[in-house]
């Protein structure tokens, strides 16, 4: 299973970027750190980096011709594999191999068999009974697992991942064969946060993870594509160049490996590490192991005996970043620009004040002297205002429960099911084989029966006989994307005390949430006698931004209006298109002024609140009050909410903090 | 006998277009160019008649890989096709055909195992055997491949791209077949951005970003309507007319083909491109490889020997704009320090 490979760019070669090389120089050390994790822009040389690793791996011994890829440490195996009836001998496990170890590329694409392992078919036809066929997992014993855009996985191909890497044990049982085998490799993920973040199950595996910036001095990228260029130009010479330097770095690997085990480290460092993690603090233990396994690989790629405490502060970024307890802060900061994490009362605190201004975000608007006053309390007048928007922050999950339903669409959010030949071929199931048959999944099932069912036959032209019953079907996956509306009160009364710029930020948290997970996005907006879809289903955020940017507020709230638009606006898309997934967020502060007939507006409210529950029931509401708390609050929202059966948020929970507490309370 | 392919020199305007394209061929490296752009602006006619001004690529003979002789020897060892195998084990020559760079079209509703390749079904039930048919992206390498409406394309097949894009190798991992082999494509797309954006991982792996717009010329516009009458009341007639100029084209491409990879670059020009990008604020370091990859594509197209100014603000130009950070964070922090 060895790939081909075009003229990797070599390792030393790199400019810049020394904390990622030295950190996958630990991983490769020591494999017990647990992997690495490079996030980054694009165009950084994330994957370039990782990729050119492979001539840097040690050589190992191996087992010679060993279907599981083995090591001579992992041969007690050798008993339990010798009474596997799906194993075809070939191997010679006294004689031993020494290659280089497997450096394995995950594509976003794979299927479960070749990721677990499988029926072999070839293997199974020729000997008339059931042949394991290796998967990835096999191959990649002892070597690296590479996964690029780590991120899109697959959630179940991430579970299947996740598992074998907390076991060791990778448990094949699929379509007749039932067996499990040891594998251990360095899992290598490599993702651009821009696409959205990996689960945070999968972060915590990772010993390591590091933010990878674009160099910034002009001389490091004259040099950077000057390299580039050469190399280009003449891969092989370029090749050769360095490697000298290649060759250097190969035998600081191999001594830094040999002398791992004989390095010391005093019950000082234990404590510095132990202490770090509780400072921090880390969720579990599996940092302490990680940090101090990666400050014993530093120390020994040093060439030194013994840990130092500059090793353990060297790596304790890198290894405590990303497993930060998640209430202190996102965990996506970086070491460099530590955040000064705010404890979620210092947080409340400063919106109290005022909303509108930014503190996290590249954005941070630094106007802090005159957002206040722009935003200072007043009486909603007619006259129409412009806010700025206010602090964008991470939203958490808040929709996105698988169901069963299938649906046509695209998008990310909700993983869903779907009938029709699109979609990513997830596995195959014995169900539904109708239209969609998996051919693979077919043959491997007719397989083992081939022998007997050929001799029936009078002139076997075909090798591979099928009858009805070995017809299997795919099961594909696609994410639906929903139909996110949000439906906005743009009165006067939300231009008080800043609540249209803490509004306008939650917004832009969700439309870049939206945006991560392919969403569309439509608005409607409503104040004085109207309510206008402003911006119709788009999924261009660019223009929902814009728009919103530029969006005044000013006059009354006809919100019984705004409820009969979002109505027809709803009926008008189901019809068009009966597998969509709306979600629909009311964004008001629950003051409405203005009626469609003759009836008191907060009636008339409620009676077309009850409709539109009753009459959408598969429709998911959120009703989000931007009404302050204390003495004048209405608390109307609250109330709707539950007419609607909609999930009622205040504008301050929508952050992810406070979400993750109310998830919690199962509450979502 | 199908018509002839309206003649890409006979294209009014669109001049950025022209020559983002053009630049492609050159350097294939430059990887790709994003045509964005109003309906009926000359996007896929100006892509489909590239083809006919292509140059010609050395090929083993019926590779399904496309492959040149001893480019990638391990795809070889384990490829479905036995009688090269064969060859290639008992040490015979394998015949080498030349022709030209193909244009691959990647249709929006394209499943998954069509593009990756997938379990050759024939050779599965005669044979028994596991092989692998392959796809798109296999017919795609050292050629062009073609998405018309990019942006529409589905999610997964994105992510399909970007993986192959991003190492030049197909790694396949379906339906039991385990296989790679070298996809190197110049990516081609067109996109209307009103029905919505790219993903930045996606846009970002575009060397080259052109807008086209309606031309607003009335004489121009005549122009077009013109010859676009003409070319449907005779193709051949047409064509026949804009041969020569055509030529003339296909030599120029040919002559800088050869000639890209001298271009002088002196130490000034570097720090040129470098400082353009820091300054803008570009993400990663793929501005500024493509920046110099074009500046020397448009000097040699031009027949000079050495890069100038002139030649880095016309790369600058086309390399530069989509990748400007433009998250709609960004946007917003720029409006706030208004």
């Amino acid at each position: 299973m060895e790939y081909v490979s075009c003229h990797p760019y070599p390792f030393p070669a790199f400019v810049g970027q020394e904390d990622l090389k030295r950190l996958l120089l630990i991983t490769i050390v020591n494999p017990k750190v647990g992997g690495i994790l490079i996030r980054g822009e694009k165009g950084t040389g994330k994957s370039t980096l990782a990729r050119a690793c492979v001539p840097l791996l040690p050589r190992e011994d191996f087992l010679d011709g060993c279907v599981f890829h083995l090591t001579p440490e992992q041969r007690w195996f050798c008993r339990y594999c010798r009474d596997l009836s799906f194993i075809r001998k070939k191997c010679h496990p006294e004689t031993i191999n020494r290659s280089s170890p497997p450096f394995l590329t995950l594509p976003l694409n794979v299927t479960e068999e070749n990721l677990c392992g499988g029926m072999d078919l070839e293997e199974t036809l020729s000997q008339g009974r059931v042949i394991f066929g290796p998967g990835l997992l096999c191959g990649a014993n002892h070597g690296v697992l590479y996964v690029d855009e780590i991120n899109l996985l697959d959630r179940h191909l991430v579970n299947i991942l996740l598992d074998v890497i907390a076991s060791g044990i990778n448990i094949v049982e699929r379509e007749g064969i039932s067996l499990y085998h040891p594998s251990n490799f360095i899992l290598i993920g490599s993702m651009n946060p821009e696409e959205g973040e990996l689960a945070p199950e999968l972060t915590d595996r990772f010993g390591l993870s590091i933010e990878v910036k674009g160099l910034k001095t002009p001389e490091e990228r004259v040099e950077l594509i000057k390299r580039r260029e050469e190399f280009d130009a003449d891969p092989v010479g370029f090749e050769k160049r360095f490697f000298p330097s290649l060759r250097m770095l190969q035998k600081r690997i191999l001594m830094a490996r040999a002398s791992l085990r004989n390095i010391r480290s005093p019950s000082a460092i234990y404590s510095l590490v132990c202490e770090i993690c509780r400072d921090v603090p880390v969720e579990g233990h599996r940092g302490d192991i990680a940090l101090l396994e990666a400050a014993r690989a530093n120390a020994a790629i040093e060439g030194r005996e013994e840990v130092l405490e500059e090793d353990v502060l060297y790596v304790a970024p890198y290894v405590v970043q990303h497993r930060r307890k998640r209430q202190e802060t996102s965990p996506s900061t970086t070491p460099q620009k530590k955040d000064p994490s705010p404890s979620p009362e210092e947080k409340e605190g400063v919106e109290g004040d005022t909303s509108g201004v930014a503190k996290e975000g590249p954005h941070a608007s630094r106007e802090e002297g005159h957002s206040p006053s722009r935003e200072s309390p007043s009486t909603p007048g007619d006259r129409d205002r412009v806010f700025e928007i206010g602090e964008v922050f991470k939203v958490r999950e808040f929709m996105g429960v698988r169901d069963n339903m299938r649906r046509r669409a695209h998008g990310k959010r909700t993983p869903s099911k779907i009938r029709g030949k699109k979609g990513h071929y997830m596995r195959a199931t014995t169900h539904k084989v109708i239209e969609d048959i998996a051919i693979d999944a077919t043959i491997r099932a007719a397989a083992p029966y081939q022998l007997t069912r050929r001799q029936g036959l009078s002139s076997p032209s075909l090798k591979v006989v099928i009858y009805p019953g070995d017809l299997r079907g795919k099961i594909r996956k696609k994410k639906t994307s929903n139909l996110i509306l949000f439906v906005l009160d743009t009165s006067g009364s939300m231009g008080a005390r800043g609540r249209m710029s803490a509004t306008k930020g939650a917004i832009l948290s969700l439309l870049l949430d939206s945006y991560q997970k392919r969403d569309k996005v439509a608005l409607i907006t409503f104040n004085r006698e109207e309510a206008t879809l402003i911006l119709p289903p788009t999924n261009s955020m660019d223009m929902a931004v814009r728009l919103l940017k530029k969006l005044p507020v000013g006059g009354r709230t006809p919100l019984s209006l705004a409820l009969s638009k979002t109505y027809l606006f709803l009926q008008q898309q189901l019809r068009r298109s009966p597998f969509l997934n709306p979600v629909v967020l009311f964004i008001t502060d629950g003051r409405p002024n203005v009626s469609l007939r003759d009836r008191p507006p907060v009636e008339e409210v409620e009676d077309i609140c009850i409709s539109l529950a009753r009459d959408f029931p598969g429709i998911k509401f959120i009703v989000i009050d931007t009404e302050k708390k204390g003495p004048m609050e209405f608390g109307l929202c609250n109330r709707w909410a539950t007419l609607l059966g909609a999930h009622y948020f205040k504008i301050e929970d929508l952050k992810k903090e406070t979400l993750l507490n109310l998830a919690k309370e199962k509450m979502i | 006998m199908k018509a002839p392919l309206y003649p890409f020199v006979a294209i009014v305007g669109q001049e950025d277009m022209k020559l983002a394209l053009i630049l492609n061929v050159i350097n294939p490296r430059i990887g790709g160019v994003l045509i964005r752009g109003e309906k009926g602006t000359a996007k896929s006619t100006a892509v489909r008649a590239l083809a006919e001004i292509l140059p010609e690529i050395e090929v083993v003979e019926g590779c399904p890989f496309q492959l040149a002789k001893g480019e990638s020897p391990l795809t070889c060892e384990i490829c479905p096709r036995i009688e090269c195998a064969r060859k290639i084990r008992l040490g015979e020559e394998v015949k080498v055909v030349k022709r030209k760079i193909q244009v691959v079209e990647l249709p929006l509703g394209a499943t998954e195992d069509r593009v990756v390749g997938t379990l050759d079904l024939e050779r599965a039930l005669r044979e028994g055997k596991k092989e692998l048919e392959p796809g798109i992206l296999a017919a795609a390498h050292r050629g062009i491949l073609y998405v018309d409406e990019i942006n529409l394309l589905e999610d997964h097949l994105v992510d399909v791209l970007l993986d192959a894009a991003a190492m030049g190798i197909n790694v396949i991992e379906r339906e039991g077949v385990s296989f790679s082999h070298p996809s190197r494509f110049v990516l081609v797309g067109t996109m209307n951005p009103e029905e919505g954006e790219l993903r930045p991982q996606l846009l970002d792996r575009f060397g080259l970003c052109v807008y086209t717009h309606g031309i607003e010329d009335s004489s121009l516009r005549v122009e077009i309507l013109r010859r676009r009458d003409d070319y449907e009341r005779d193709p051949s007639g047409f064509c026949k007319r804009f041969e020569g100029e055509s030529k003339k084209l296909v030599e120029r491409i040919e002559r800088a083909r050869e000639v890209h990879e001298e271009i002088e670059v002196r130490e000034e020009d570097l720090y040129a491109i470098v400082e353009l990008a820091l300054k803008v604020g570009v993400d990663g370091h793929r501005a500024d490889i493509v920046m110099l990859k074009t500046a020397k594509a448009i000097a040699a197209f031009e027949g000079e020997m050495r890069i100038g100014p002139a030649h880095i603000e016309r790369a600058a130009g086309l390399t530069i704009p989509h990748r400007m950070r433009r998250s709609p964070f960004e946007e917003i922090g720029d409006a706030s320090n208004m």
